[in-house]
């Protein structure tokens, strides 16, 4: 590993954490998509509790509406409680519904936990998407 | 190549564990396809690893108990006792030739006869017909008698405002854990609306729950107790009728077959009793046909269905569990970084207190984000030494297997908590004194079965296990329903040992803490298991090098429950400082109560060692006379009180230091016999600062409150 590299992994964290920063200042969630004509990605920062979940909605639900392939990022979840478990389990079940394809990857230990505990971990999890 | 050896021999023991936890399983009946293809692959994959590292011995056996496997799996032969038997032996003798793989040793003349003994009987059983047609396939299933299922089956809808109130379920289900283990959860999301009805603020979900739990219907009830107004909480024993399990998928809202595959998917009812039942209802309602048709229909696309996604779900655990997230460590190196970790937070400490010196401002505060930093490491650092005690735990049901059937009782290990997590130090050190605890329980702890049923309680005796966090300690449990200990000869055996006057009086906790004492024991016949002795001394020993307590419950006819305490963490705690003279002393926080100060008004006299604390008698002992330090005692003196279990104390010092953070390291061997220390630290100055064993010295307080109480005075204890 070489001197640059390392520095870039350095820049990188500390990007990182000031997004961290940011979200929490932003009162603890935030929500970043990348529309690419009918396909989208959404990553969800910080807390999916339902304190949140009524702004947090719209945010999800509204970009999956019209794409056909998707993915959620969950890996800055840093919180979740049952009103984002139902929130996820909406999404997943409006895509099959529309036949359309919807990724959550990057589970946090949060999420993870959760779903395990739930044992929705086959249903929500990683890459079951393409599932019939 | 050499490099993946120990990988290997890793895996075997895993897998062994493995093979081992699902026979036992079988043998008490629990068992299903997944587990018999569990234990099936375990074999097979052990043969394969062993062939390309060429060991022949291992591949040759564990070849013989695949065949054998494989007619269970096939359904050529029953899984019966005999069979578990044998293959148990096998399990053994294979981890036997690992083991002598892994020491590269020639093989020992007595593992080979052994091995031979168990080939002929794996060919002999493999040779026999097919065991014949009567598998529990056969068996009719009454519809109105009990359901098969010994767990509890819990149904949870919930009001719509639920979440909006703040009472989010997800903590009570987590708590339930606590008590007893959840078998199977299916989360229920048919009554979600479609997107645009859907308010996000309310609860929408519902779950069905298979609870394995000792605990009674009052306490299950007892956790949902916020929510039962508004929602529709269905709670059904164990072995309850079919008809009512059929009367709670009337009552709920979602479609019947639906919910009769829920109620299927916990397991707390088979397909068959879900079919035989809904097929008679039908026929009494006169609609049989329609739903006698979906069931026809249902059986045949179901199972393959079911097994799919059922093996999806396992894959997808597995893999998540498995590979995908895990990295093997060597211990040392763990243990190394922990060390480092430790002088870290000593550097630390150091750098802040020269910080503070200097009087720097940018300085002290460069130090502190410094230490927060170190703080969060060493936090992060410690849970990588956390291990869940469950594999330890269920490496008993062979012991309570094989001692049970050595007494020729029938006893049950019942297992809870095991996902505590404990340091790997305490994990490692705490097996010998389980072990010698649950013997005990099994020996002494339940009677025979004339006995249990002269008393009227079930003829299979149950011990368990228990673990859970208690305000920064863990505690284990190890409890048993049997006679529970005879205070009477407890008694008379403390007097003739001279530890007693027969006219004093003590409480019962205390009389149950003689059984601690070496050489005591109250076991009326010696056997070859426990009952000389020796033993409970030795574990309160071994406790008591882990920083830990013991104590012990009882109640006649109803048990006994032995209860470890344990602290977190062996390497590093979070310290109260405190001054004495020109020394130092660390006082674990977790111990520290409050802090007062010593006044003549409540009554902190010299001669007595009491205090008057809010009402409360308090002893105390101080620091200065304990550890003879030199110099004057100061004018005013602050108490330290401090607490263990329900024991408290106080312990009096010149000065408050404030909190601080340390690596515990142990005393050499010269001071093994002080005490009231734990180990020693090194403070930021580069002093060195004793560390208090708080249990040690409250025993001290104890042991001296009790000889000045004889007279008749209340204990202070409590």
């Amino acid at each position: 590993m070489d001197g640059t590299e390392s520095g870039s992994s350095i820049r990188e964290l500390r990007r990182l954490e000031r997004k961290r920063l940011r979200a929490k200042e932003n009162g603890n969630m935030a929500v970043e998509i990348e529309r690419d004509g009918r396909r989208c990605r959404i990553a969800v920062e910080g807390e999916m509790v339902i304190r949140r979940i009524a702004d947090l909605k719209p945010q999800i639900v509204g970009p999956l509406a019209e794409c056909d392939q998707a993915e959620i990022d969950l890996r800055g979840v840093e919180e979740i409680d049952s009103a984002g478990l139902q929130l996820l389990l909406l999404a997943k079940r409006e895509a099959e519904a529309r036949g359309a394809e919807l990724r959550l990857v990057n589970h946090s230990v949060a999420v993870a936990d959760l779903l395990d505990l739930c044992e929705l971990g086959a249903y929500l999890g990683a890459g079951v998407g393409e599932r019939k | 190549m050499d490099a993946a050896l120990p990988v290997f021999f890793a895996e075997c023991g895993d897998l062994l564990e493995q093979m081992e936890a699902n026979l036992l399983a079988a043998e008490r009946g629990e068992i299903d396809s997944d587990s018999i293809n569990a234990i099936f692959r375990a074999a097979h994959t052990i043969k394969g690893s062993a062939g390309i590292f060429g060991y022949d011995e291992v591949v040759a056996f564990a070849h013989r108990m695949e065949t054998v496997l494989d007619d269970v799996r096939g359904g050529r032969r029953s899984l019966d006792g005999e069979l578990v038997a044998v293959l148990l032996a096998c399990c053994d003798h294979l981890h036997a030739l690992v083991e002598q793989a892994a020491g590269s040793a020639t093989l020992d003349e007595g593992v080979r006869r052994r091995g031979a003994e168990l080939g002929a009987q794996l060919r002999q059983i493999h040779g026999v017909p097919p065991a014949a047609e009567r598998g529990p396939a056969h068996e009719e299933p009454q519809l109105s008698g009990e359901a098969c299922a010994g767990h509890w089956h819990l149904s949870l809808r919930f009001d719509r405002d639920v979440l909006r109130h703040g009472l989010d379920p997800i903590p009570f289900i987590r708590y339930l854990k606590r008590l007893g283990q959840i078998e199977h959860l299916v989360t229920v999301i048919d009554a979600l609306p479609p997107a645009a009805e859907m308010d996000p603020e309310s609860c929408y979900l519902g779950y069905e729950i298979g609870l394995l739990s000792e605990a009674s219907k009052h306490d299950i009830e007892n956790v949902f107790e916020f929510l039962q107004d508004d929602s529709q909480i269905r709670i059904l024993p164990p072995h309850s009728r079919v008809a009512d399990y059929l009367a709670l998928i009337r009552e709920l809202p979602e479609e019947e077959m639906k919910l009769g595959e829920m109620l299927v998917a916990c397991g707390t009812l088979t397909r068959k009793e879900l079919q035989t039942a809904l097929h008679a209802q039908a026929r009494r309602d006169g609609e049989a046909p329609r739903l006698g048709k979906v069931l026809v229909q249902e059986k045949m696309v179901q199972p393959a269905v079911v097994d799919a996604a059922l093996e999806k779900q396992r894959q997808v655990k597995e893999s998540r569990a498995g590979e995908a997230s895990l990295v093997r460590v060597d211990a040392d190196k763990l243990d190394h970084h922990i060390n480092l970790v430790g002088e870290l937070i000593i550097a630390t400490a150091s750098a802040s207190l020269a910080a503070q010196r200097s009087g720097a401002k940018d300085l002290v505060e460069i130090a502190s984000t410094l230490g927060r930093l170190v703080e969060e490491v060493r936090d992060s650092a410690l849970t990588l030494r956390m291990v869940q005690i469950g594999a330890t735990f269920n490496r008993f049901q062979r012991v309570v297997r094989d001692v049970s059937h050595e007494l020729g009782k029938e006893i049950h290990l019942v297992i809870s908590g095991g996902e505590t997590e404990l340091d790997k130090t305490v994990i490692e050190r705490i097996g010998d004194p389980l072990t010698h605890l649950v013997r005990n329980a099994v020996d002494h702890g339940i009677e025979s079965a004339e006995v249990r049923r002269a008393a009227g309680k079930p003829l299979v005796g149950t011990v368990r296990l228990n673990a859970y966090h208690e305000s920064g300690n863990i505690i284990v449990e190890v409890s048993d329903d049997g006679g529970g200990l005879d205070k009477e000869r407890i008694r008379q055996m403390a007097i003739e040992k001279g530890m007693l006057t027969p006219e004093q009086s003590i409480t019962d906790r205390e009389l149950f803490n003689f059984v601690f004492e070496p050489g005591f024991s109250t076991a009326r016949s010696v056997s070859s298991l426990s009952g000389r002795g020796v033993g409970m001394d030795v574990v309160r020993r071994n406790i008591q090098a882990l920083r830990g307590s013991t104590e012990l419950e009882s109640a006649v006819g109803r048990g006994t429950t032995v209860r470890i305490r344990l602290p977190l963490t062996l390497a590093i705690i979070d310290g109260f400082l405190v001054g004495v003279g020109d020394a130092a002393y660390v006082i674990p926080l977790e111990t520290v109560v409050e802090c007062i100060e010593n006044t003549a008004r409540n009554g902190g006299t010299d001669a007595e060692h009491y205090l008057n604390l809010r009402g409360e008698v308090l002893p105390y002992l101080r620091i200065r006379d304990q550890f003879m330090v030199h110099g004057e005692r100061k004018e005013r003196e602050n108490i330290v009180v401090v607490r263990h279990g329900d024991r408290k104390a106080g312990l009096a010092v010149d000065a408050l230091l404030g909190e601080f953070q340390t690596v515990i390291r142990p005393l050499g061997r010269v001071f093994d016999g002080i005490a009231g220390v734990g180990g020693f630290t090194i403070l930021g100055s580069g002093d060195v600062a004793l560390i208090l064993d708080v249990p040690g010295l409250l025993r001290q307080v104890a042991h001296v409150a009790e000889n000045r109480t004889d007279c008749g005075a209340a204990l202070a204890i409590n």
